[in-house]
């Protein structure tokens, strides 16, 4: 993933737990955008990933500039994306969303009430409706949704209420703040959410998704993958300057390293995630927890073997898909 | 996952003769291959009521950062099938021969009017998520006996859909005179 400006451009909301603002500051509006552009296009040449117009809030920048990175991106790749709180989302930036065929990914936790700390319930209305202009359009939606202690338990009814005109959703979870959830109620919460997505419904939830997919056998990206600390493959932010960092989840702000040591693995295996049965689906979570295993680990493990034995036991996939070694070599 | 069935007929006045209800036992090969790909966004060959293939692939990429990124969802299949389709949702037919895991269309399927396929929203029941699916039929055709129902959902084929079955079980005979009517409630629970 190519990341223009991620973790380092302002942004009009203030969230009570931005780990961008948390780890980076305030961001900025100053940014070079030759060479930016210079950078993106040396990145999609070399690693082909997705570009994505991100932030603090990319919808501040002037309609020329957001015309401008989004068209740099479809010209690359044939289409583009941003990631936005979506609350500035107006007919002209609906107008470049159909031109560049851009994905538009918005950042919201709930209904009004859950939705406070990001901003103000009138605010999340506003959100709301310019989601509906957007599904209106025909434009790709995903709704990014982080869980916290006061919007877990309102997640689901959320998700089943926004599937009329949503497709795609993405959960998150809260880790730097007093709002994080503990890993058993992030367990609980993914848990009921499998449920869900399992259903014959067509909505797509990551990562619940992404769990299945990866126990399936098939390559996983971000967290449960190898991950370089130094090195972040699925996360490539590219600064003001056009230079390229780490990822911004990582607690440091560190340039990207271009070789992945894999020495966070070689710790693991043989520390913190010694004899799990899950090691090689999950590889110790985000790499931000660098030589040690992910705070919700627990949450990771539980999911897995719930998902596990619903594809063993309800699914009977080995016996449809015999020939498939990745179905055959599943983890029970 | 657990499916049951209700099927209830109705006389001419609307009052309930009789339900039967039972376990689903019987989802097909060709609905595990649609999931897998729903799950894995592989390409599957399924196999259409008409009998001949055709390449599926949930018309969905997106990028599994945790993040963000592109992403275009549209669904894998659908049983939305309005009123009078009777080339897919819920139907019903008139053979007793069990199912197999390769079939691909009911026994003998048995046209008469019905109504749009219902889709529940999910609900909490229990302990578990569920979702009712369920369609009214009403015998406008001739005297029969209904044995077996099934379920067919439309699977995404690049820029088309085609009609699979998905689902298919042979239930105790239920007799279906002209002019009664028919429902069939499958809920899925996990």
């Amino acid at each position: 993933m190519i990341l223009i400006l991620e973790g380092a451009l302002k942004c009009d909301r203030n969230c009570k737990y931005c780990y961008q603002k948390i780890l980076h500051g305030e961001g900025t509006l100053n940014y070079n955008k030759e060479a930016i552009a210079n950078t993106v296009k040396f990145l999609y040449n070399r690693y082909k990933d997705e570009i994505v117009l991100h932030g603090g809030e990319p919808l501040l920048l002037p309609l020329q500039d957001i015309e401008y990175f989004l068209r740099l991106s479809y010209e690359l790749s044939g289409k583009s994306s941003i990631c936005t709180n979506g609350l500035l989302i107006n007919e002209d930036h609906i107008k470049l969303f159909k031109k560049y065929k851009t994905s538009v990914a918005v950042s919201i936790d709930g209904f009004p009430k859950q939705n406070i700390l990001r901003c103000t319930k009138e605010e999340t209305e506003k959100t709301l409706e310019n989601i509906s202009s957007l599904a209106s359009e025909n434009i790709p939606i995903t709704i990014m949704i982080v869980a916290h202690k006061l919007n877990y338990n309102y997640i689901f009814d959320f998700i089943i209420s926004m599937s009329k005109i949503v497709k795609h959703f993405k959960i998150n979870h809260e880790t730097l703040t007093s709002y994080s959830i503990s890993p058993t109620i992030l367990y609980l919460l993914w848990k009921k959410l499998a449920k869900l997505q399992l259903l014959p419904i067509n909505i797509n939830i990551d990562p619940i998704n992404l769990f299945i997919s990866n126990l399936l056998g098939h390559e996983a990206e971000c967290f449960n993958t190898l991950c370089d600390p130094y090195c972040t493959q699925n996360a490539k932010r590219i600064l003001p300057n056009g230079k390229v960092a780490n990822c911004s989840v990582l607690p440091i702000e560190t340039l990207y390293t271009f070789k992945p040591t894999y020495k966070r693995y070689y710790i693991l295996e043989k520390r913190d995630c010694r004899n799990c049965k899950y090691w090689n689906y999950c590889y110790g979570g985000c790499a931000a927890y660098f030589y040690h295993k992910d705070r919700y680990c627990y949450a990771f493990y539980k999911i897995y073997d719930f998902l596990a034995d619903i594809l063993h036991i309800n699914c009977q996939f080995r016996e449809v898909f015999s020939n498939e070694d990745n179905i055959r070599n599943l983890p029970f | 996952m657990k499916i049951t069935y209700e099927i209830c007929l109705f006389n001419p006045n609307e009052k309930l003769e009789r339900c039967i209800r039972g376990k689903v036992n019987s989802l097909l090969k060709n609905y595990y291959l649609a999931y897998y790909s729903q799950l894995t966004d592989d390409s599957v060959t399924l196999k259409r009521i008409d009998g001949s293939t055709f390449t599926h692939r949930v018309s969905y990429y997106c990028s599994k950062w945790c993040n963000a990124g592109y992403c275009v969802y549209n669904g894998s299949f659908f049983l939305d099938a309005p009123e009078e389709d009777e080339s897919y949702g819920i139907l019903i037919g008139t053979s007793d021969v069990s199912p197999t895991p390769d079939d691909y269309k009911l026994g003998s399927q048995f046209s008469c009017w019905c109504s749009a396929v219902n889709i529940s929203d999910v609900y909490e029941e229990a302990g578990s998520l569920s979702l009712d699916i369920s369609r009214l039929f009403l015998n406008d055709n001739v005297d029969t006996i209904v044995k077996e129902f099934g379920l067919v959902a439309r699977a995404k084929a690049d820029d088309t859909t085609y009609p699979v079955l998905i689902l298919r079980d042979v239930v105790s005979p239920i007799d279906f005179p002209v002019d009664y009517s028919l429902s069939i409630k499958l809920k899925f629970s996990f």
